[in-house]
């Protein structure tokens, strides 16, 4: 088997087109974990179960109520929103009461520990099988020489429509300013009447909405099942360190530079090697850049 | 609030006190205790071993009832190994050093096998590897270690025969990075050109998800590729992407794991299963054996699942095993090896007894020479049991037909 010059040249095209519908996935992945860490400064680890809550959402919302992915989506969405906001209450809300000494240390224990629950809640519950909620776009869509399957493209493009609609929130809306003046300074911003618990809270419902959206998005894709987060949840901490921590433009930024630089290498050099391109852009970030593409150093921040 | 403390405190203390109870509670003292590791949670393919650990448990359940081993009753303590190398060694030294287990059986995945099969041969313990296909497993010709499943260089021999039979000449595989997927790939790159069949492969990460870049290249080349191996595992994403790729249909999606017996392939993948090849050690259309029939049936009654291959292998595991104790009269590990050597008992899928005459890599070591078959589904949404043999053609149930054939 070999390949032709025009086969070749359609096969970079397919690829680029690949790397980049997958690289606005990835940011996708990242942006709820930017949103949680820039206005919290707390690592939830426990990100990739609220995408793998997401699939399971689409499809028994699909399954049960007989709707299609679109009008489940949304549906997806309140569920895992309102999944991250029970989260919140319960767990993280206590950093807000002064009930507990270490911040930093609890988040990072009580997230993890979350992971470990709801993995489990759906080995048990949704059992161990693979599903696949219906698909959005159930046909391939033709780019010119290179053509894509349409619940890539739907996944890419509504990817790009949700980044975009946060960055705007965040930049644009009062509550958005609120979420800014918390990441800033929490005091000041309560000298200023911002209530930090009810930030905290909408950020998690906002960042656990967002994953729950990917995991839907994805679901048709890529399957669900119970450990499906493990994958999304360190990629999303790969470009949210490339991209800078708690940045919603270098999610993008650094989604679409992995996504390219995986998709590319893995043909082009070695596929095995696949997650490891990530790491090394990383790697490389970290020692040229420490606080990534659009981050902002500690002494910056203050 | 003081009471609110003092509340919590007996609660806790009640709840430690019962922990404590059911950790060290005694089992019974007459007992032979029986090892079994399995993949139980992720990244271990903890579907099939789930459900492996229900065919044991039930193979030992019936056991027990017919009066157990040497008049004692046989209990299985389950470890679970997560398909790594590391947990399975401790594993395998503890149920040895801490739970004086007798035996050990079990495992779905190659390296852990190997890790147990190393603990076993230090300490003198019996392992029967039940459902693992790597050469060095039995191919360190350890005397306590005995395997039920088939080995990958004796496969490869029926594979070679199958891909001549149904005519293929371009051959592109995906093979995940595990001593399974990387064994195989080795081998064909060798052995199919030898026999004029073109081979050309990606090697991606075990947990990888989307391979449509290595598949889109696959479906770039010329002449277009008339099969696709998926040497994975877990092979539902990469049969769903060839597809979305458009290297399948007209590429045949042979997937070389036993995964596809699953009923749940159909709501995974969809129709895009119909046509698929797969294989497996065991189809109820190829089952004359009386035992084999009636343990399929229980397993049925206990799990609402049929019988596959992993599940046969679970219980002709247990047959063995327990045909030699009661040979040997004793569970003493050396008398108990010359009894596995020479036992000769009515498995599910006929006759089970253990070769050594080291063909094939020098992997045949206390190996019982297990039915291989290629299976196809022929219709949407069919059930395994239904699904026909199309290799080899010496027991087949219907001619092989290509997989763009069923999609016009």
């Amino acid at each position: 088997v070999i390949q032709t010059f025009d086969s070749a040249v359609n096969l970079l095209f397919s690829l680029i087109l690949t790397g980049l519908v997958i690289g606005l996935i990835y940011g996708l992945y990242a942006v709820g974990l930017a949103l949680i860490y820039g206005v919290m400064r707390i690592p939830n680890f426990a990100h990739g179960e609220f995408y793998m809550l997401g699939g399971y959402a689409l499809y028994y919302v699909t399954l049960l109520l007989g709707v299609n992915s679109w009008v489940g989506l949304p549906l997806a969405i309140l569920i895992g929103a309102g999944a991250g906001y029970l989260f919140e209450f319960t767990c993280i809300r206590p950093i807000y009461k002064g009930k507990v000494a270490d911040p930093g240390t609890y988040s990072t224990l009580v997230t993890f520990g979350l992971l470990i629950f709801l993995e489990n809640f759906a080995l048990l519950v949704f059992g161990p099988w693979t599903v696949a909620p219906p698909s959005f776009i159930p046909f391939r869509i033709q780019f010119g020489i290179g053509a894509m399957e349409g619940d890539r493209v739907a996944a890419g493009l509504i990817s790009l429509g949700i980044i975009v609609t946060v960055y705007l929130f965040l930049k644009k809306t009062w509550v958005g300013k609120a979420f800014q003046a918390t990441s800033q300074n929490v005091q000041g911003a309560q000298i200023q009447g911002i209530n930090p618990a009810t930030i905290s809270a909408l950020s998690f419902a906002i960042a656990s909405g967002i994953a729950a959206a990917t995991g839907a998005l994805l679901g048709p894709i890529f399957m669900v099942y119970p450990n499906v987060g493990a994958v999304p949840v360190g990629k999303a901490f790969t470009i949210n360190v490339v991209g800078g921590l708690g940045s919603i433009s270098g999610c993008i930024v650094a989604g679409l530079i992995i996504g390219l630089v995986e998709t590319l290498l893995s043909v082009y050099v070695n596929a095995a090697y696949k997650n490891l391109y990530g790491l090394i852009v990383l790697v490389v970030m970290v020692a040229i850049r420490p606080y990534g593409l659009f981050g902002k150093s500690e002494e910056t921040r203050r | 609030m003081q009471s609110i403390a003092i509340a919590v405190v007996i609660v806790v203390a009640a709840i430690a006190s019962a922990a404590i109870w059911y950790l060290t509670r005694p089992v019974e003292a007459e007992d032979i205790k029986i090892g079994v590791c399995l993949p139980l949670s992720p990244p271990g393919a903890y579907v099939v071993g789930g459900k492996m650990k229900s065919a044991f448990q039930l193979a030992i359940d019936q056991l027990n009832a017919k009066g157990g081993l040497l008049g004692k009753n046989v209990t299985a303590i389950y470890e679970d190994t997560q398909a790594s190398p590391e947990k399975a060694t401790a594993a395998a030294t503890k149920l040895i050093t801490q739970d004086h287990v007798a035996f050990i059986v079990g495992e779905a995945h190659s390296s852990p096998a190997r890790a147990i099969s190393e603990v076993c041969h230090k300490y003198n313990v019996i392992f029967i590897a039940t459902d693992v296909w790597a050469d060095d497993i039995t191919g360190t010709h350890y005397p306590t270690i005995f395997r039920i499943a088939p080995y990958n260089s004796y496969m490869f021999i029926g594979y070679l025969d199958a891909f001549k039979q149904f005519g293929y000449k371009n051959v592109v595989a995906l093979a995940e990075t595990t001593d399974w997927g990387i064994a195989v790939d080795n081998y064909f790159k060798t052995a199919l050109p030898a026999i004029g069949i073109s081979y050309y492969s990606h090697t991606v990460d075990v947990a990888s998800t989307d391979m449509t870049a290595e598949l889109t290249e696959f479906a770039s080349r010329t002449p277009k590729p008339d099969l696709f191996l998926a040497l994975q595992t877990e092979c539902f994403l990469p049969t769903k992407q060839a597809f979305e790729v458009g290297l399948s249909p007209t590429a045949q999606i042979f997937a070389m794991a036993t995964k596809p017996a699953f009923p749940e392939i159909w709501t995974a993948v969809g129709n895009k299963a119909t046509g698929l090849i797969f294989v497996n050690v065991y189809h109820p259309k190829a089952v004359t054996s009386q035992v084999g029939m009636e343990f399929n049936a229980a397993f049925k009654a206990k799990t609402g699942f049929d019988a596959d291959g992993e599940i046969v292998e679970c219980m002709d595991t247990i047959l063995a095993l327990t045909d030699a104790v009661k040979k040997a009269g004793t569970i003493n590990t050396n008398d108990v090896i010359q009894a596995l050597e020479t036992v000769n008992v009515q498995g599910s899928r006929g006759p089970v007894s253990f070769t050594t005459n080291l063909t094939f890599n020098n992997a045949q070591w206390h190996q019982y020479m297990s039915p291989l078959y290629i299976i196809q589904y022929t219709e949407n949404n069919q059930l395994y049991n239904d699904a026909e043999i199309v290799y080899p053609l010496t027991s087949n149930t219907t001619a092989y037909v290509p997989q763009k054939n069923f999609f016009p």
